[in-house]
Parts: structure tokens; sequence; C-alpha cells
């Protein structure tokens, strides 16, 4: 009896122990740190290390400036930690649990691809880990209903919408023929793009998907396309493909204009695509930091050539931000991961990189418009 | 717009073709599924990217170090993986083929990592207009190869003396060792030959597209895999009709039905085809011996 006594005291001192430091939660954290996920090898892994350094430039002005600088985690700084998805849908997944799992990680950011991203979503969500992607564009993220999805960059439907604008009223072409790559990612922007030509009194003549990653060959499309009298292409895919497919088209012989979704004015595409046949290509891209005189972004670029020795892609400021709202959610009053999403939204106009930023509902931000590129003398420049 | 899609077709046949035949003839010869045969000619392909744009080594002598390379290469994944089990069951073997071609593929990313590289075109790829129709005269080219070789690789079978020890050693290994014929290096030799064609099948490949990436690799073991199958596996003017047929379906699939499920519609009819005709279009059925 005494035996089973003495158990019981020890067993009732242990969950109270247990009970009180749980409730100890508004604990300094030893920094605040950050899960970069997204491709690091791969097809797509350009964006993935645009990423990384984004969220390294940031992490590294929030350090210096001595960490959160107000509430209850101030001075505590930030860190990254880097995963590698490859743009795999079960490699991200796998990744999510692991960040579920793991208590020390604040906040995913990422991931790149649409499909990583609502692979994601429901294990985040349901793990109770707020998700803040700088580049996946699928409208179906954040008209689901999850909470602890936010998104810094442009919808499909925003591209879609604004290649269709570029066509209808930048070039004055009606007829169009789309390709698309049989992602989520691209299914979103032709998703769009589609009533939105429509509507512009466009013609969509056809709509073809081709697999990324592995078909290499286009010309059956192409024959198809050139058949149909399209007056202008639109390619919503990532620049694997539409490197070649640029390719392919001029050297059937046709001159026909191409607008390309985001994503694309890349050194790859102009390798793949062969410079001599970037001409009629029409590139929607986000605001172009190399050219803004923001004092915001001049900073931010010249830390970043000086931290990587190289200017900074058009899409490593989107990372930026999101590492920033995060930032602003913590000194708004967030002391734990599991309520990062409700302090997120309490942010109205914070001044990111990339323009003012307030979620709405979905998750979503009102972005500055999309601009036009056009590719001369080796280079993407502004289109007049 | 029909006779345009054919003349696609046909031209990615070709270059289907000159992969198809070195898959085919290790088949043909030595029963073996080698689905290293795809990540062996990348090996390739990529050795010939990196001297044509990093060293800058004049086209000839990259294609030549390249397809030795891939000669090499396959007849090593002979000795280390094949041989050993020489005697089991065939499905032993494609396992380790599997194997073989992992390992390729892994160490193939850490070299050359997994993007997508600009391949410079050596054989011109310009378009003829001939009437209505855009031809391009690389594929053509390649088509024009294959069957070079494969006329001479038919020749060197019938009165070449190693020719005749590799047939031998197809029909009866046991049988060949007993009249003298070096069996281990004929295989090796066979492999080699495979792997060289696969090489130059390759260049013509990612020279055609201007792309090479190591994806290309399996897709392409995939698609000659199908092609010997379809044309009747073993069987070299099989592998010839194989992979324009392939190539054809792709193209006709991709135009009239849909794009996005090409490779889809294109194993259908390889099924379709095998359930009429099992042993493929050109295959003799073998009969096994008890």
């Amino acid at each position: 009896m005494k035996q089973s006594i003495r158990l019981m005291i020890i067993g009732l001192l242990l969950v109270v122990f247990l009970v009180v430091s749980a409730g100890c939660g508004g604990k300094k954290p030893e920094s605040i740190k950050l899960a970069s996920v997204s491709p690091k090898t791969g097809p797509w892994a350009t964006y993935g290390h645009d990423q990384r350094k984004g969220m390294e430039v940031a992490i590294e002005v929030i350090n210096e400036a001595g960490g959160i600088s107000q509430g209850p985690f101030k001075g505590v700084k930030f860190e990254i930690e880097v995963f590698d998805d490859r743009g795999d849908p079960k490699e991200s997944a796998n990744i999510a649990q692991k960040l579920v799992a793991d208590e020390s990680i604040f906040a995913m950011v990422g991931p790149t691809n649409s499909s990583c991203a609502l692979a994601d979503a429901p294990i985040l969500e349901k793990g109770g880990v707020t998700m803040v992607t700088d580049l996946a564009t699928t409208p179906e993220l954040t008209n689901q209903g999850y909470e602890r999805v936010f998104r810094t960059y442009f919808t499909g439907i925003t591209e879609g919408k604004a290649m269709a604008m570029v066509a209808l009223e930048t070039l004055g072409l009606k007829r169009m023929y789309v390709f698309y790559e049989n992602t989520d990612y691209g299914a979103g922007i032709q998703g769009a793009l589609v009533p939105a030509m429509e509507d512009g009194a466009g013609e969509v003549l056809g709509v073809d998907a081709y697999t990324p990653g592995q078909d290499t060959d286009f010309s059956p499309l192409i024959t198809k396309a050139r058949n149909a009298g399209a007056e202008v292409i639109g390619i919503c895919g990532s620049y694997n493909e539409s490197g070649l497919i640029i390719r392919q088209v001029r050297t059937a012989g046709w001159d026909v204009p191409i607008v390309i979704c985001t994503g694309n004015n890349h050194p790859n595409t102009i390798e793949l695509a062969g410079a001599e046949n970037l001409y009629n290509a029409y590139f929607t891209s986000p605001p172009v930091i190399g050219d803004s005189t923001d004092p915001n972004v001049v900073a931010f670029r010249e830390k970043f050539e000086e931290k990587f020795g190289e200017k900074p892609g058009d899409y490593t400021a989107y990372a930026y931000d999101a590492v920033m709202v995060i930032k602003e959610a913590i000194e708004l009053g967030c002391q734990s991961r599991d309520e990062l999403h409700t302090y997120l939204r309490k942010i109205e106009n914070y001044q990111g990189l990339t323009g003012p930023i307030t979620f709405d509902e979905g998750g979503d931000v009102m972005q500055p418009g999309i601009v036009l590129l056009a590719f001369e003398n080796g280079e993407y420049v502004l289109y007049e | 717009m029909l006779l345009q899609q054919i003349v696609n077709g046909l031209a990615l046949g070709s270059i289907y073709v000159l992969i198809t035949i070195g898959y085919s003839m290790v088949y043909g010869i030595l029963q073996l599924m080698n689905f290293a045969h795809g990540d062996v000619y990348m090996v390739g392909a990529l050795v010939a990217f990196s001297l044509l744009t990093t060293y800058h080594v004049n086209v000839v002598a990259s294609c030549l170090i390249a397809v030795l390379v891939g000669a090499m290469l396959a007849a090593l994944v002979e000795r280390v993986a094949y041989r050993p089990l020489l005697g089991k069951d065939r499905t032993v073997s494609m396992i380790t083929a599997l194997g073989a071609a992992l390992v390729i593929r892994n160490g193939e990313e850490l070299v050359w990592g997994v993007a997508a590289h600009g391949f410079p075109s050596f054989v011109q790829t310009t378009t003829l207009q001939i009437g209505n129709l855009q031809v391009s005269v690389v594929q053509f080219f390649t088509l024009l190869v294959s069957v070079v070789v494969i006329i001479g690789f038919n020749l060197f079978l019938k009165y070449h003396k190693v020719g005749k020890s590799i047939r031998c050693v197809a029909q009866d290994i046991p049988v060949a060792k007993l009249m003298g014929i070096p069996t281990g290096k004929t295989i090796s030799l066979v492999y080699a030959i495979g792997g060289a064609l696969g090489v130059l099948g390759a260049l013509l490949y990612c020279s055609s597209y201007n792309v090479v990436f190591i994806g290309m690799g399996f897709a392409g073991t995939m698609k000659a895999f199908s092609a010997a199958i379809l044309g009747g596996i073993g069987n070299l003017n099989g592998a010839l009709l194989g992979g324009l047929i392939l190539g054809l379906s792709e193209s006709l699939a991709a135009s009239y039905i849909s794009s996005a499920y090409r490779d889809a519609i294109s194993f259908l009819l390889l099924i379709g085809i095998l359930l009429i005709k099992p042993s493929g279009l050109l295959g003799r059925h073998i009969s096994q011996k008890a």
C-alpha cells in the first residue's frame, strides 16, 4: 500500500510539473527559425535558390538591426533552415510533416511549386504551421478556406489576365493559341487567360498541355497552332519548356508573337531558346527591382550584391517580403507559431519591397501591376 | 495539317530509332532488358556537352570521345552488374539493370545537376520548306544515320568474324565456348556497341532539340523499350519500324487527340499491337528451350 501511494504522489507531481512547464509557453525562443522550402536541385532550382537568397538577405538585415524590435520577443534573432523539395509534391509533403513535428521551426517560406503548395497546405493547416509562399501561383491555394496559407506573389488569375491584356491591348492581337504546363501552376494561369481573352473580344483557338521535365518535342503543338491561324501564342509554364518552345517555333520559320507568363525572364531561357530566337517574345514579369528608385529596394539591391556578388533576381524580393511580414506579425504580438496566421491577418499596408501588403481573407495580397519585358541586345528590357 | 504532322512524327521517330537499335540489339543477343541503356547514353551526351561548352573541344573529337565513353561505361556496367548474374532468372537481371541505371543517374546528377542546358547544334538545325511542309534537316539526317547503321550492322553480323561470333554467342553460350569463342569478351563487346550506338543517338537527339538534361535518359529508355517491343525485340529492322511508328503515334495523338496524354496514347497503341501480335510487328516467336 505504501509503495503504491508513493508512486501515486510521484505521478501527480510529474503531471503537475508537466502542466506548469507547458503553460509557460510565452518563453522567448532561442531564435525564430524559418524553413526555406523550395527546389534547390532539379528543373526549378533557379527559383529555389532565388528564394533562399532573398530570405538570407532579409534575415541578415533583421539580425543586424538587433532582431525583433518590439514586443515580447524583442531581441530574438532569425535563422534559416534550408530544405530541398525538388519541386516534387511527395518530397514537399514529407518536408511539411517534418516541419510540423519540429517545434523549433516557426514558419515555412515557400514552396515554389503550386503542386507542392497544394500538397503541403492540408498538412500544415492540421499541424498548426503557417505557410507564406513567395512564388506558388495556383488560385486553388487560397480559395479552399485554409487559414494558415499566405502568399506574397501574384495568383495565376492575375497572371492570366495580364497576359490577355498584353495580347489584346499592348499588341492588338485577338487570335491566340495557348500552350500550358500540365500542372496546377500552368492550369491555374491558363484557366484565367482563356476567359480573359474571350471577355476582351479575343478568341482562343486552342489550348494544349505539355508535360514539364519530360516533353522536348513540341512540333505537333506548333503545327496545330499554325494551322489554326494563330496571331499570337501564349505560354503558361516555366523556363525549361518555354525556352524550347520558342526555339522550335522560330526554327519552324514562324515569326508569331509569343506572350509568356512570369518566371521566364531568366538566363536559362536565353540558353535554351537561343538569343537569336527571342525576338517578338513578350515576357510578363514582376516589377523589375533593378530599376526601382525606392530607397528600400535600393538598400535591398546593395545588400544582395554585397552578400552574393550578383544582382538580385526579381523573384527574390517576394521571399524577402515573406520573411519581413512574419517579423511584422511577431512584432504585433504573435508569441507562438500556432497563432502566426492571426497576426499576419492583422497586418495593414506593410510597406514591402513588392508594394503595400495587406492579406485578404484567402491569404492573397493586392499586387502592383505586372510589367512587360522584351529581349534586346542580350538582355531583358522594359517594353515601351 | 495531317501531312505536316506525319512529317513531324517521322522526324521524332527517326530520333527514337537510333536510340532503340542499341537497346534492341542487346536484348536480341543476350536476352537482357538493358534498363541502364538510357542513362549510359546520357553520360555520353553530357560528356560531349561539357567538352563542347566548357572545354571548347571541336565537334568531331567531342563526339568520338563521347561515343567511346558510352561504350566503355556500357561494358563496365555489364562486368559489374550483369556478368555475375548470367544464367540466373531474367527478372534478376532486369532489377540489376534498374539498379545500375539509378547509380548512373545519381552520379550524373552529382556532376552535371538536373537542370536543362542548351546543347549546341552541330548539325545544322535548318528547316527546309518543301511546298507547304516544314522538314527538319537534322532529324532526317538522324534517320539516314540509323539506316546506315542498321545495314552496316546486319552486314557485320553476317560476314565479319566477330559478327559471326556474336551470333554464335546469341545462339548458345556453352557451345560457343566449346568452339573457342571468347564469350566473355564478345558479350562485353555487344554491350559496348549498344552503348556506342546509344550515345550516337543521344548526340543527335540533343543536337536536334538543342537541349540536354538527365531526365532524357530514363525517358529515352522507356521510348526505346516500347519501340523495340513494338517492332519485335531483337530485330534491328523491327527497331527501325518500331521507332518510326512510335514517333508517328505520339505526333498524331498530340495533334488529334490530346497533347497532355500523348504518352499514354502511344503506350495504349503498344498494348494494342502486342495483344494482336505478342512478339511485335517483325518479331519471331522464339520458343523457349526447356
